[in-house]
C-alpha cells in the first residue's frame, strides 16, 4: 500500500519537477528558414562572388557581391574575409588617373584583414580563382590578384576551405577567368595560351562538383560569361565608325591625331574587313585615343589586323567555342547532380543588348577629371559588374534557387 | 529457492560493472559516493547509507554501524552532451566514452559511544572532452580537476539522540587541460597577425597540454539529532579548499597546418612558400611555443547540508535535505604560463553559489530486498558569461532508481541508477557572446558491495 502510493506520488511528481529544467535559448538568425537550405550558405567563386569592383575591393564592395545579396534574401547569416582599411588593393575612384580610395599609394597596395576575423567564412570568392586552382594553394599560372588567395584563405586550398565551411547550400560561380583570361592578356588580348585546358578544367570542377555530393550540399552553378558581353570590349567596326564617321548618322568623334584603320571596318563597308569579329580593349584604344587627347597629344593608330592590339577573329572564335564548351559541360555537371544553373552569359547579353551596357566606354568625364564610364553596371575597370549588376545577379540566382529547390527567396530588386 | 537468483542476479550484474571500461572520459560533477546514495538522489545526510559512504554524507552516521563494514563500489558515468552553433547550425558532440569512478570505505563501531572510519572517493569530479575538431577547443577541448579524498573519520555518541561525527580531508587533487592555439591571433611579423594576412580564425597550429597535482587538506564537522523515534535530522559542514598548483608542466606541440603562402604576400616570402617550417623556430626549446612551466589556483568550495528523515514504520523511510554549495568561491581557473601569452590562460568563472534540493525513500518490500528511488534539483552554477566549454551546467534535475540486496548475512549487494536531465544552457566557444547551446545528460550505474562483520 504504501509502496503504491510512493508510486503514485512520483508519476505525478516526476514529471512535474522534471520540467524545472529549463531551456534557454541563443537569439540567432532562423537557421531552418526555408526548410534549412542556407543553413550554411557558402559562395564559392572568382572576384565577382568576392565583390571586387573598379579594379579593387574594400569592405564596401564586399558588402555588395551578389551572395551578399542572396544571403539576405533568405535570412542566411552571412560571413565574409573583411578587408581593412582602403581595401586590398582600393578601388579605383578615378579609371585615367588611377587614383584609388583614400588615396591609397601603389607601393602600399593592401590594408590587410579585419581581427578577429569571423570563426566561420560564408563568402569563399576569390578573386583570380580558376576551375583548375580548387585543389591547390598556388595558382597556375600566377594571377594578378594571386596575393588576394593567402588574403581570402589563408593559405587553404578552396577545397578544404569548402569542406572546413560544411556548406548546405553553395552557388558555385567558377569559369569567368578561364574565358577572360585570354581575351584580357594585356600584351597579346586574345593568346590562346591563356585558355587552360579544357580536360584539366573539367576533371576538376567535376571532382569539386563530387565533394558537393558527398557534403550533402545543394548547389547553383553559373555558366561562364562571353567575353563579348562586357564593355572593356568594344567591336572594332565601333572604333572605326567613331574613329572615321564613315558609318551613317555616326559623326567623326576622335581627334585628328588618332587613326582608325581599315582594318577594323565591318566587312559590309569594306570588303575583307572583320571588324565585327574583333574585340578591342579599352586598355589598348580608348587610352590610346585618351594619350593622344591630352600633352603631348601623342598619335594613335589602331590596327586591328595587329594582334597586340585586338582580339583576333579566329582567337575570338576559339574563345567563344571554349565558353560554349565549358558551359555545356557545367549544365551538364548540374543536371547529373541534380544542381540547379545561372545562366551568366545570358545575364551579360541581355544588358547589353538592352543597351543597359554601352557599345564603347563613355569618355565625356574626362576632360574634366572624370573617369572613364561603362554606364551603370560595370565598374570603373570595365569588366567587374557594379552594384546594380549584382542585384541583377542575385535575382537570377534566387529566381532559380526558388524554381530549384522549391525556396521562397524574395527578390533583391533594382 | 528464492536466495539463488538474487545471488546469481547479483554476481552478473557484479561482474558486468566490474568489467573494464575506458578510463580517460569525460564527466562532470560526481558526488553520490555508493549505490545506495545514488538511488536516494544522494540524499542521506540524516539517515546515511549503512555501507560506511557516510564517511562522505555524514560522519555522525557511523554511529549507526552495528559493528563493522567494508564497502567497494564502482560508479559509471555515460555522459552525452553537445554544442550547437545557434549561428551555423554546426552541432559537436561530447566524446562519448563510459568513466569508472571506484569507491572504498571502512567503518567500525568502538561500543555504544564512539565509531571510526575511513574513506576513500572522489567528492568532485569535473571532466569534459570535446573532439579536437570542437569550435570551443581553443579554450578547452578537454579539461579534469579531480580529487581523490582519504578521509579518516570518527563519530561519537555524546548523549542519547545525538551523535556527533567530524573527518579529516586529505584530497590529493590532479589537474589536465588541453586546448589548441590559433595561428590567426599570433603575430606574422612586428605589423601584422596572422589573420590580418588572411589566415582563418581557427587555425589550429598548436597543442597545449597542462598537467599536474597537489594535496590539499580540508575536514567535515556533521550531527545528526533524532528527537523522536523514527525521526532524524541530520547537518554536515565541509571545509572550503583553495588548490594552488604552482608547478604544472606545459607542454606544446605543432600541429601541421598545411598552409602555403601564395605569390605577393606581404612577408615577402615566394609563392609557394610553406608556413609550418616559418613556425618551427618557435617551437624550439626557450622560445614562446616550447614546453614550460605553468601555474593554476582555483577554490573547491565550502559546502552546508541539512536534512531529515522519517521513518515508515519498520520497513522505510523518506528523506529530505537541502545543500548550499558556495561556489561563488570558484571565481576563476586562469592557467598562467610561462611563456605563452597571458590571454591563453584567462578563464573567468564568477560562478553562483548552488542550492541543492534532494528527496529520497527506500522500502524493505522483501526481506532481503529494499527499493530505492530519489529526486534531486540543482540549481546551476554558471553566470551566462562563463557557460564554457569547462563546465557549462544548468539547473538540473537527477532521477534515481535502486535495489539494496541482502545476498547473504555478510552480503549487502546495492545496484543503482540515475539520470540526470539539465536543461539546455547558451553559452560560448570563444571570448565573446554566446553563440550557441549546450546540451548536457548522463546515465550513471553504481554497484557497491558492503560487507558487515
Amino acid at each position: 500500500m504504501t509502496i503504491r502510493t510512493l508510486g503514485r506520488v512520483a508519476a505525478f511528481a516526476l514529471p512535474l519537477v522534471a520540467a524545472c529544467a529549463q531551456d534557454e535559448t541563443v537569439a540567432g538568425p532562423n537557421l531552418a528558414n526555408n526548410r534549412g537550405i542556407f543553413e550554411r550558405y557558402v559562395a564559392i567563386g572568382t572576384s565577382i562572388s568576392a565583390g571586387l569592383q573598379s579594379g579593387g575591393i574594400n569592405d564596401s564592395t564586399q558588402r555588395l557581391a551578389f551572395p551578399h545579396f542572396v544571403a539576405q534574401a533568405a535570412g542566411a547569416p552571412f560571413t565574409y574575409p573583411q578587408l581593412a582599411g582602403r581595401g586590398c588593393p582600393a578601388p579605383l575612384v578615378n579609371n585615367v588617373t588611377g587614383q584609388r580610395v583614400g588615396n591609397q599609394p601603389a607601393n602600399q597596395p593592401c590594408d590587410l584583414r579585419v581581427t578577429p576575423a569571423a570563426p566561420y567564412l560564408n563568402n569563399l570568392g576569390v578573386p583570380g580563382l580558376e576551375i583548375r586552382d580548387l585543389f591547390s594553394q598556388v595558382g597556375s599560372p600566377l594571377s594578378t590578384y594571386e596575393r588576394l588567395a593567402t588574403f581570402f584563405l589563408g593559405g587553404r586550398t578552396p577545397i578544404r576551405a569548402v569542406m572546413a565551411s560544411r556548406p548546405t547550400f553553395m552557388t558555385v560561380e567558377l569559369g569567368s577567368n578561364e574565358v577572360l583570361g585570354a581575351p584580357l592578356a594585356s600584351n597579346d588580348p586574345g593568346n590562346l595560351d591563356s585558355l587552360p585546358p579544357l580536360p584539366v578544367v573539367q576533371q576538376n570542377y567535376a571532382r569539386f562538383l563530387d565533394s558537393l555530393v558527398v557534403l550533402g550540399t545543394k548547389a547553383v552553378l553559373f555558366t561562364a560569361p562571353d567575353p563579348s558581353g562586357i564593355p572593356f570590349f568594344s567591336t572594332g567596326t565601333t572604333y572605326w565608325c567613331l574613329g572615321t564617321g564613315n558609318c551613317p548618322g555616326i559623326p567623326r568623334q576622335f581627334p585628328a591625331n588618332v587613326t582608325v584603320a581599315n582594318s577594323c571596318a565591318p566587312g559590309t563597308a569594306i570588303p575583307g574587313a572583320r571588324g565585327d569579329s574583333i574585340l578591342v580593349p579599352w586598355t589598348i584604344g580608348v587610352a590610346g585615343i585618351l594619350r593622344a587627347s591630352s600633352p603631348p597629344f601623342t598619335p594613335f593608330t589602331l590596327d586591328c589586323a595587329v594582334d597586340a592590339q585586338a582580339v583576333q577573329p579566329d582567337e575570338l572564335a576559339a574563345i567563344k567555342a571554349y565558353v560554349v564548351t565549358l558551359n555545356a559541360f557545367i549544365v551538364a555537371q548540374a543536371n547529373a547532380r541534380g544542381f540547379g544553373v545561372v545562366d551568366a552569359n545570358a545575364i551579360f547579353q541581355r544588358l547589353r543588348q538592352t543597351g543597359q551596357v554601352p557599345p564603347f566606354p563613355d569618355l565625356s568625364q574626362v576632360p574634366t577629371g572624370g573617369s572613364v564610364g561603362f554606364g551603370l553596371y560595370f565598374s570603373l575597370d570595365g569588366f567587374h559588374p557594379a552594384s546594380p549588376t549584382h542585384r541583377v545577379i542575385a535575382d537570377s540566382t534566387i529566381a532559380v534557387t526558388n524554381r530549384w529547390y522549391g525556396t521562397r527567396l524574395p527578390f533583391v530588386g533594382p | 529457492m528464492r536466495r539463488f537468483p538474487l545471488r546469481a542476479l547479483v554476481g552478473t550484474a557484479g561482474l558486468a560493472l566490474l568489467a573494464p571500461v575506458p578510463v580517460s572520459a569525460q564527466g562532470f560533477t560526481a558526488r553520490e559516493s555508493s549505490a545506495c546514495l545514488m538511488s536516494r538522489a544522494g540524499a542521506g545526510v540524516a539517515n546515511p547509507c549503512r555501507d560506511g559512504s557516510a564517511i562522505f554524507t555524514n560522519p555522525a552516521g557511523l554511529m549507526d554501524l552495528e559493528s563493522q563494514v567494508l564497502s567497494v563500489g564502482l560508479t559509471l558515468y555515460s555522459p552525452r552532451g553537445s554544442f550547437t552553433s545557434t549561428r551555423t547550425g554546426l552541432a559537436y558532440d561530447l566524446e562519448e566514452r563510459a568513466q569508472a569512478v571506484p569507491t572504498a570505505f571502512y567503518g567500525r563501531r568502538f561500543g555504544r559511544a564512539v565509531a571510526a572510519g575511513i574513506g576513500v572517493y572522489q567528492p568532485y569530479r569535473v571532466q569534459t572532452e570535446w573532439p579536437t575538431d570542437f569550435a570551443g577547443r581553443f579554450l578547452e577541448y578537454r579539461s579534469q580537476i579531480r580529487n581523490f579524498n582519504i578521509s579518516p573519520t570518527v563519530a561519537v555518541r555524546p548523549a542519547k539522540g545525538v551523535t556527533l561525527g567530524a573527518g579529516l580531508n586529505v584530497s590529493w587533487y590532479t589537474y589536465q587541460h588541453r586546448q589548441r592555439l590559433d595561428l590567426s591571433q599570433f603575430p606574422a611579423s612586428p605589423a601584422a597577425t596572422w589573420g590580418q594576412l588572411g589566415v582563418a580564425a581557427g587555425t589550429d597550429f598548436a597543442d597545449v597540454g597542462v598537467t599536474g597535482d597537489e594535496v590539499r587538506l580540508g575536514f567535515t564537522v556533521s550531527a545528526i539529532v533524532e528527537p523522536v523515534e523514527g525521526v532524524r535530522l541530520g547537518g554536515r559542514y565541509s571545509s572550503r579548499q583553495s588548490v594552488e598548483m604552482s608547478g604544472l608542466g606545459a607542454t606544446v606541440r605543432p600541429v601541421p597546418t598545411g598552409l602555403v603562402l601564395t605569390a605577393g604576400n606581404p612577408l615577402g616570402l615566394p609563392g609557394g612558400t610553406p608556413i609550418d617550417p616559418l613556425l618551427q623556430p618557435l617551437f624550439q626549446p626557450g622560445q614562446t611555443f616550447s614546453d614550460q612551466a605553468a601555474a593554476t589556483s582555483f577554490s573547491i568550495p565550502d559546502e552546508f547540508v541539512v536534512g531529515l528523515s522519517i521513518a515508515l514504520g519498520p520497513r522505510g523511510q523518506v528523506l529530505g535535505e537541502w545543500q548550499r554549495t558556495n561556489w561563488q568561491q570558484f571565481e576563476s581557473y586562469d592557467i598562467t604560463f610561462e611563456r605563452l601569452p597571458a590571454q591563453l590562460g584567462t578563464r573567468p568563472a564568477n560562478w553562483f553559489r548552488q542550492d541543492a534540493a534532494r528527496f529520497g525513500a527506500e522500502y524493505r518490500v522483501l526481506d532481503a530486498v529494499t527499493a530505492r528511488g530519489g529526486y534531486a534539483y540543482l540549481s546551476g552554477v554558471n553566470p551566462d558569461e562563463s557557460v564554457d566549454p569547462f563546465y557549462p551546467l544548468a539547473d538540473r534535475s537527477q532521477f534515481s532508481l535502486g535495489l539494496g540486496i541482502r545476498a547473504s548475512s555478510l552480503l549487502q549487494v546495492d545496484l543503482g541508477w540515475q539520470h540526470v536531465q539539465q536543461g539546455d544552457r547558451a553559452g560560448r566557444v570563444a571570448p565573446g557572446s554566446n553563440t550557441g547551446l549546450y546540451e548536457w545528460q548522463d546515465n550513471r550505474f553504481a554497484a557497491t558491495f558492503a560487507f558487515a562483520f
